[in-house]
């Protein structure tokens, strides 16, 4: 529906600018200003990482977050990070350590006025990430307790390292023009687990770039980004009124 | 856009739909097992028999295990057990559990105490997020259950280990026969 109505008004707009043009200017052809559209790297941060970074004292992380426009609407995009998490479970506590990456694309569907570069994009990510993980104390579950002086609270760390885990993600996002070339951006992200390495006698119940994991193979996240936009080239856009002319010609 | 407002939807209802199931451990989840005593008519050692009024206290524990949970039971009844079966836990922080185990509790003339020492040692095996750790047992090869003899009239006449594993409570452990 939407496509149409956006068909609908390009070329009622094209139409329109052609019938000016064409009454105002006899010399030339139809000159249609064509649209230029910047190409270029955007480089940023997640903001909510580095905020938890200060106010959660288990918590240290970043994310870097990157995208390279590869054609009109399609961005090479990706993330690059580390987290340093202390999970702290009725049952159990434990810190995770490690790095992730996430290589992907986002493609965007928003119809930009002029010349905003606005963004709702939906996306793609294969993620990487290779972690440690250290129990620090955990309880034995006694359904039935009976003695007074029964101690289920060990105390006793253990660590594992060379853990690792495969994903996929799922992400939905938006990005912002604030200030030139300044963008904020906000992702939800839909995980899919795809293999990992798992500890002895434990479980990767967090995985950095991952996030929390569940009893299936799902998981969520999110990122709340800012970002610099390094413009490096430009390239004409030709209306499709136009390009449909040429064609006839 | 209307699509996008689509897929945020399904993300954030998968968000809240996921949160509750592994956040309880659930009754269903086998944990750290009790040792499993069914009881069986010395005569008739094919056949089940139920137990009067019996007690099961572990030695420096203030009272015996409540074995009647329903609410007709009063302070005294609710440590009497009078089925064929009884789940007894075991010490977490020790390697062996002492048990009293009293038949006829609360008749003077009949009460007998028989003593049992279950010794075993210890495995943690991890479980869930919610349940943490459970820790399995294996009964002592030599000497997995010991009767000391305290007293004259011992009401226990024989027990049988069927299992040293202790690993869930849908198996007997062991079978007394009275």
């Amino acid at each position: 529906m939407k496509m149409k109505h956006t068909l609908a008004f390009i070329s009622s707009l094209a139409f329109v600018l052609v019938s000016i043009t064409a009454g105002a200017q006899e010399k030339k052809k139809d000159t249609i200003i064509p649209r230029t559209e910047r190409y270029g790297l955007r480089v940023g941060a997640d903001l909510y990482k580095i905020a938890r970074s200060f106010y959660d004292d288990d918590y240290k992380g970043f994310e870097i977050t990157a995208d390279y426009r590869y054609s009109k609407r399609i961005y090479i995009a990706g993330e690059l990070g580390n987290e340093n998490k202390t999970t702290d479970e009725p049952q159990l506590n434990f810190t995770t350590k490690g790095s992730f990456f996430k290589l992907g694309a986002d493609y965007n569907m928003y119809e930009n006025w002029l010349d905003m570069e606005n963004m709702i994009t939906i996306g793609a990510r294969y993620g990487f990430s290779s972690f440690s993980q250290k129990l620090n104390s955990y309880k034995i579950y006694n359904a039935n307790p009976y003695f007074a002086d029964d101690s289920n609270f060990i105390n006793d760390s253990r660590e594992f390292n060379g853990l690792s885990a495969h994903w996929l993600e799922i992400v939905a996002g938006v990005k912002a023009e604030i200030l030139n070339n300044v963008f904020l951006g906000f992702s939800l992200r839909l995980n899919y687990l795809l293999t990992q390495k798992e500890p002895n006698d434990f479980e990767n119940l967090y995985i950095p770039g991952y996030n929390r994991t569940y009893d299936g193979k799902f998981g969520v996240g999110f990122n709340y980004s800012i970002s610099y936009f390094i413009p490096l080239y430009k390239k004409q856009n030709l209306p499709k009124v136009e390009e449909e002319k040429k064609l006839a010609n | 856009m209307k699509k996008f407002l689509n897929i945020i939807i399904v993300v954030i209802a998968f968000t809240f739909s996921s949160c509750e199931k592994d956040d309880i451990c659930a009754n269903t989840t086998p944990t750290t097992p009790r040792l499993v005593i069914n009881f069986y008519d010395r005569e008739n050692p094919d056949l089940q028999k139920n137990v009067s009024n019996l007690t099961a206290k572990a030695v420096g524990e203030a009272n015996p295990i409540v074995f009647n949970t329903t609410t007709s039971a009063t302070e005294i009844t609710k440590y009497y057990a009078t089925g064929n079966t009884i789940s007894l836990p075991l010490r977490l922080n020790a390697d062996e559990t002492v048990y009293e185990l009293t038949q006829n509790a609360g008749e003077p003339t009949l009460t007998n105490t028989d003593t049992i020492v279950i010794n075993y040692t210890k495995r943690e095996i991890y479980v869930s997020r919610a349940c943490g750790y459970k820790t399995n047992f294996r009964l002592d090869s030599e000497n997995p259950i010991q009767r000391p003899i305290n007293d004259t009239s011992e009401w226990i006449n024989n027990l049988i280990v069927l299992t040293t594993n202790i690993e869930n409570e849908n198996e007997t452990h062991v079978s007394i026969y009275f």
